[in-house]
């Protein structure tokens, strides 16, 4: 009897697995099975908002529209049966047998929100800026596992490997069991993302909700959630209950609170899960295609989502919340920042504009060197990337990040084209470079250029009976990469830094 | 650089030295370089005594082996035989 509502864990459990999955396996050499981008192409919120602020159409449209016209069919099936968020907060929720039960008006008001955010994603998507990425959850949880769950996974199985090998007698076959591990599943690096504890914050706060309130930020924030139960409104799959005998007992398990006071029930507000069904004592509930039996009975619906009034109350209070947010964008929008973006990124504006944060590049990144931005690019810049050449330099022979960017925020690349594409330029302090300011030796930074005919040039200069080697940059040849930044020895401040200077960025 | 090199060589004491000198990069090393960088010598050399197979090395990449510190430390020290016309080299072609 309790089929579906296995059905629908398995269903849940089977996504939330896959999306992990996909996630582990975005790093070097990107063999996994599925793409990268799967689950960010998958979420209409993320691809049709992005489509219309950038006034372009993006890969992964057909796969969103198609979504929405099963959910305009069955209802919010992706809330209940797919979304990896979802999952996790359903999770949360169970932890609490008996979460709080709001009456109808609560329920109403708490659930109009989402719709008020939705449509001022939606405003500002119109006048070109992209706010998807704040509130989607598919982009939310991804952060978290590439930036905050992936690499605390790696490090702990990594420390414990690394104690086991020194304290125990069991050295080698820990170590060969340690190497096979690291060349399978595990991957050969460890990401370290010093700012991401934000992200973490977030992420907790969310999963925390549920703990008060089902199924919380689906109810009342989830923008990609109200679009969904827009489309879901008027769905011929619906709940039928044949003889209720009013006990309430439904309304009590609804983790959406989609069930009403008088035992009706709001399509746009059910996400399929099943639980009615079977905690129906009588067992007079199933969800059914009534339409084709020729009935469509506007009664056992009754009025879900907004009326008229409620649309322009929120189109109102949605133009204000996009005023202040203009405003700020105006004081950011000067064009260069001062951070240095991945190969070819778009041009400043649009970068974080396209940019959803999903963090894939981060993830794939082979030396790490890519890392969330905090406040350094204005407030609607936060979590975009950048390279921080201390933790990581740009690989001059590697392309992942443009292969994994589901938006195209960075531009995929060939190799050749990339090895030309510049990133910013190298400058050289010589009040602490050793051979300059010391006359002694060290040319750490000439060896490491990548470049054919080495970007950084040596000048031989006779000092007290030695020749010192002294460095200096050739700014027609350098791309920027960071390299020489990331080995010079100098602390706490490196000898040579690559600043944004002379960046090639896409599209003018 | 180069007593430190020495001294490092000196506490090894290793029986055989290997040089790889198959492919060798003449210019703009040790990572970057262009492809005419790279001169194909097609040799190995191997050697007991370390110093010995440095100055050859040297000699094979057109320096002067007293220019490179640790040969010209090497043979102030007298540690192992940095004169190439008093030492026993065999060519052998494969």
């Amino acid at each position: 009897m309790k089929k579906l509502v296995l059905l629908r864990r398995s269903s849940q459990v089977f996504f939330l697995g896959l999306f992990i999955y996909i996630l582990w396996s975005t790093t070097y050499p990107l063999k996994g099975a599925l793409h990268p981008d799967t689950f960010f192409k998958a979420s209409p919120l993320i691809i049709l908002i992005t489509s219309i602020s950038q006034r372009i159409v993006l890969n992964g449209t057909l796969l969103c529209l198609i979504l929405i016209a099963l959910t305009l069919i069955l209802g919010r099936f992706f809330c209940g049966w797919v979304c990896p968020l979802g999952t996790t907060i359903d999770g949360m929720g169970a932890l609490r047998q008996r979460g709080l039960e709001l009456k109808d008006g609560s329920n109403k008001r708490l659930s109009r929100v989402k719709y008020i955010i939705l449509t001022a994603i939606i405003l500002l998507a119109l006048v070109g800026t992209q706010a998807a990425w704040i509130l989607d959850p598919i982009v939310i949880m991804a952060r978290f596992v590439s930036l905050n769950l992936i690499p605390t996974i790696t490090l702990l199985v990594d420390k414990a490997f690394q104690y086991a090998i020194r304290a125990t007698d069991f050295y080698e076959p820990l170590q060969d069991l340690y190497r096979a591990l690291k060349g399978s599943v595990l991957g050969a690096k460890t990401g370290y993302f010093p700012n991401s504890t934000l992200i973490l914050i977030l992420f907790l706060f969310i999963s925390a909700g549920p703990l008060f309130l089902k199924r919380f930020w689906c109810r009342g924030i989830c923008p990609l959630g109200a679009l969904y139960s827009l489309a879901a409104r008027y769905s011929p799959l619906e709940r039928i209950v044949d003889e209720c005998t009013k006990c309430g007992i439904c309304r009590s398990r609804c983790r959406t609170g989609a069930i009403r006071e008088d035992m009706s029930y709001s399509k746009s507000e059910c996400v399929l899960c099943m639980d009615c069904v079977y905690s129906c004592k009588p067992h007079v509930t199933r969800f059914g295609m009534p339409i084709f039996k020729g009935r469509l009975d506007r009664e056992r619906i009754g009025r879900s989502g907004i009326s008229r009034r409620g649309f322009l109350f929120l189109l109102g209070a949605s133009s204000l919340f996009l005023t202040g947010l203009i405003n700020r964008r105006g004081s950011d929008a000067y064009g260069a920042s001062g951070v240095i973006r991945p190969p070819a990124a778009l041009k400043e504006e649009e970068f974080v504009d396209r940019c959803v944060r999903c963090g894939n590049c981060m993830k794939v990144c082979i030396t790490n060197g890519l890392q969330p931005v905090f406040m350094e690019s204005g407030i609607s810049g936060i979590w975009t990337p950048r390279l921080v050449p201390e933790i990581g330099h740009c690989e001059h022979l590697c392309t992942l990040c443009g292969n994994t960017c589901p938006t195209g925020a960075i531009p995929r690349l060939t190799l050749k084209k990339k090895k030309t594409t510049r990133l910013g330029t190298a400058k050289i302090d010589t009040s602490i470079c050793i051979p300059w300011s010391q006359n002694r030796e060290c040319i750490v930074c000439e060896e490491h250029c990548p470049i054919p005919d080495k970007a950084i040039k040596l000048k031989m200069e006779m000092v007290g009976g030695k020749i010192i080697a002294k460095p200096y940059i050739d700014i027609s040849l350098c791309v920027g990469c960071g390299i020489c930044q990331n080995k010079c020895p100098v602390r706490p401040e490196r000898a040579v830094k690559v600043y944004p200077f002379g960046a090639y960025r896409t599209g003018s | 650089m180069g007593k430190r090199l020495v001294d490092l060589t000196d506490f090894m004491s290793p029986e055989l030295t290997v040089i790889d000198a198959f492919r060798v990069l003449v210019a703009h090393g040790p990572s970057g370089g262009n492809l005419k960088d790279v001169v194909d010598m097609k040799r190995l050399i191997v050697a007991t005594d370390p110093t010995l197979a440095d100055t050859y090395a040297a000699k094979l990449a057109g320096r002067d082996p007293f220019s490179v510190p640790y040969i010209a430390e090497a043979a102030r020290r007298s540690f192992g035989n940095h004169n190439i016309d008093s030492a026993d080299i065999a060519q052998i072609v494969v």
